[in-house]
């Protein structure tokens, strides 16, 4: 475990020292205040405005950083060599992959949690009193980043080239959104066949929909399910760290 | 004792390109044996597989075929790499760290004790002289500072064994000196060192026994006595000549 | 591959599995899934038809809700055509949108509201302003009913919704004293629209219900800076002059 979390923290440095990390948290805490000043043409709802446009532009920048360092996290150690001085220690090859990948995650969630307290600031100087729903708006939050920083990973080692890497992990933030609407082409489905290939489409697609809190804000919806989406999230995250080990492992350097 | 046994050691590289399999091979029946406490010189030409042998060593490239062993236990072995210390022939560390990070980082996953890491570490950076420049980050460190804190993360978990591919590569004269010092000193300690090059004027000042390596297979081993008496260029020149 | 990798993975996946025939059968999805290709479900508005699909597709509609809104504000808080006169009564000089006019046609506003609860249901703001602007300020009382009916059928939970229309309804048959009854129910809840306020007390003052109206006018004046504040610091002067004739 030490050693685990040792190249977590050797990741975590590595992620907060670069100037990607900063730019990205710094705008995002810009774009904060920008929507206090804009939220007054929201007229009576500004505080609505402040709150959604807040917690999706907190999101979005944490997909852009776990995005682009989750591909080039592993990628970038290997085609600068500074990999082997890790693989020539006495750990197994899963604790480099487990270890950046937990480096990757904090680093990410440092990041929001920098921008939510700044946000909640922002709500309260505006008379936001705290609500239970923007709580697990975070913590959904932080699952899908947890989500989308697996399968970043994944795609590093599956494709072995960082723009098809994006492209993949990006396409399956987008269609992890679009699940909802994947049920109800199956439903349209005729052809048996089309419906069974959309049906073990839709399973292999993180829903992620189940994390989408923050858009379900004024809809009353009980949290009941919560915990069970939450393992959901930590058992589709396991299985794809554990496909990245075994291709990790295959791996010649 | 026998510090790194390689039987029959074979590794081909396979590449599949527009549906055909491209076959080259690293290694080729490499069979050798490296006492404990020698400096074991692995010569060859630019592509002759030296690198190849010491990262299937290491555990970086799986073998074709063959076998290799550290002190008797088979690899793969993650935990026997313990006794490894290995220098890459271009270091390269992250350069958003300070040597120090870097250092207590290798520390942590070498498992040297929390309670002597700090001492290590300022060990090894008095001898590879870097103590004054070690809280700097890497982004600043030149060529020869970085091999220097290449050959001080070898050392921390103070390994038998020494693996050092490319040993003087890109050094000037005074570093090359500084590093055949070194590797004196370290025999002196009973330290067993592999290490790769095709500069032959080096591996002659410091070697006790030499590999000639060509095109994957290893030609000849050729002993410091047999050098004495004939000069070691013209034994490798000789030795690839007959081949070709 | 080891024995534990294997048995690790397999474990992951039926956890995977298990969780998510739960989720399946136990997640409701709060917005509904309609079919856009049928024409009744067409969204409202042409031109932010590709907007609003992007906004559903990146799981962003409360958001794309929120952008919708300011763009119904705009709208409505924008003259017309800026040379014409507005064709109302009103006292000469500055004309405030909203309140005792709300003037010209703005022939979309249902659209564009219609756009903003299809993108979020639960904008109940959105229903009660919308409804309160058409039929009080508009005059188009079926058009505030249309935008409450589906508000009722989206949250049937939300009471408010059927409180609105009753006062619409009443506002259509004439039965003002009614319609007053159940504004001032209305106007009681926290999350009521200030227009709202503002139009019960621009009523009171029509049904010549002076110290009514005033003391709304002076409510709403003293929720400090709003779109309100300067006409209802107006309106407490007249209404003030009024009483001060009538006494």
């Amino acid at each position: 475990m030490k050693k685990i979390l040792s190249i977590a923290v050797y990741t975590l440095r590595q992620n907060i020292r670069n100037r990607i990390y900063y730019i990205l948290v710094f705008f995002a805490t810009v774009l904060i205040f920008v929507y206090f000043l804009l939220s007054v043409l929201g007229g009576e709802e500004s505080l609505r405005i402040i709150l959604d446009f807040g917690l999706t532009t907190i999101e979005f920048f944490a997909l852009l950083l776990v995005i682009f360092s989750g591909v080039s996290l592993i990628l970038e150690e290997i085609e600068s060599k500074t990999v082997y001085l890790v693989l020539v220690r006495p750990i197994p090859k899963w604790y480099y992959i487990i270890g950046r990948y937990f480096g990757l995650v904090l680093s990410t969630y440092i990041g929001m949690i920098i921008m939510y307290l700044i946000h909640c600031a922002v709500l309260f100087c505006k008379g936001w009193s705290f609500d239970i729903n923007y709580l697990y708006s975070v913590i959904s939050s932080f699952m899908k980043i947890a989500i989308i920083g697996s399968l970043a990973v994944f795609f590093s080692l599956f494709s072995t080239s960082s723009a098809s890497s994006l492209v993949f992990t990006f396409f399956l933030w987008l269609l992890g959104h679009f699940t909802s609407e994947i049920k109800f082409l199956i439903k349209k489905a005729g052809a048996p066949l089309l419906k069974i290939l959309l049906e073990i489409f839709y399973f292999i697609i993180p829903n992620l929909q189940y994390f989408n809190w923050r858009d379900f804000l004024g809809s009353g919806l009980a949290p009941s399910w919560l915990l069970i989406a939450f393992l959901y999230g930590a058992s589709y995250c396991l299985i794809f760290l554990i496909l990245s080990i075994i291709l990790f492992n295959k791996k010649e350097f | 004792m026998i510090a790194i046994k390689i039987e029959n050691l074979t590794k081909i590289y396979r590449r599949r390109h527009l549906g055909k399999l491209y076959k080259t091979v690293g290694v080729k029946n490499l069979n050798l044996e490296i006492q404990e406490g020698e400096i074991f010189g692995l010569l060859g030409l630019n592509g002759s597989g030296k690198t190849t042998t010491i990262k299937l060593i290491l555990g970086l490239l799986f073998p074709t075929e063959g076998k290799i062993s550290i002190f008797g236990k088979l690899l793969p072995d993650r935990i026997v790499l313990n006794l490894v210390g290995y220098l890459p022939e271009i270091p390269y560390f992250h350069k958003f760290l300070t040597a120090k990070e870097v250092l207590r980082f290798y520390c942590n996953l070498s498992g040297v004790d929390k309670s002597i890491q700090e001492k290590t570490i300022d060990e090894v950076l008095n001898i590879v002289n870097l103590f004054n420049d070690s809280n700097k980050r890497i982004s600043e460190y030149s060529k020869g500072m970085m091999q220097r804190l290449a050959i001080a993360q070898s050392l921390l978990h103070n390994p038998p064994i020494l693996i050092f591919d490319e040993l003087v590569s890109g050094l000037d004269p005074l570093g090359i000196r500084e590093m055949r010092n070194f590797v004196l000193n370290l025999k002196e300690k009973g330290k067993t060192v592999f290490f790769s090059s095709h500069l032959i004027s080096e591996v002659e000042k410091v070697c006790d026994r030499v590999g000639i390596l060509h095109k994957g297979s290893l030609l000849k081993i050729v002993e410091q006595k047999d050098w004495q008496n004939k000069n070691l260029e013209e034994i490798f020149i000789e030795t690839i000549n007959t081949v070709q | 591959m080891k024995w534990s990798t294997y048995f690790l993975l397999i474990f992951s996946f039926c956890i995977n599995l298990g969780t998510y025939l739960y989720l399946e059968k136990n997640f409701v999805y709060p917005f509904k899934i309609v079919d856009i290709s049928k024409p009744e479900n067409k969204l409202p508005v042409e031109k932010y038809i590709l907007l609003d699909l992007t906004g559903i597709v990146f799981g962003v509609r409360r958001i794309s809700s929120d952008i919708a809104w300011i763009q119904v504000l705009q709208y409505y808080g924008s003259p017309e055509d800026e040379n014409e006169e507005y064709n109302h009564e009103h006292k000469e000089g500055h004309c405030h949108h909203g309140i005792n006019f709300g003037g010209g046609k703005y022939y979309d506003l249902l659209k564009l509201c219609q756009r903003t609860i299809r993108l979020d249901p639960y904008f109940y703001y959105a229903y009660l302003y919308g409804s309160a602007s058409l039929a009080w300020n508009l005059n188009r009382d079926d058009e505030g009913i249309k935008l409450l009916d589906e508000g009722i059928k989206n949250c049937p939970k939300y009471w408010q919704f059927y409180l609105y229309k009753m006062a619409i309804i009443y506002k259509k048959l004439d039965k003002y004293k009614e319609m007053v009854h159940l504004l001032e129910k209305v106007i009681k809840e926290q999350n009521c629209p200030l227009m709202v306020k503002a139009i019960l007390a621009n009523i009171y003052k029509r049904l010549g219900e002076y110290q009514k109206s005033l003391e709304l006018w002076t409510e709403i004046y003293n929720l400090g800076m709003s779109e309100y504040y300067f006409f209802a610091k107006e309106q407490i002067a007249e209404i003030k002059n009024l009483l001060s004739n009538y006494r």
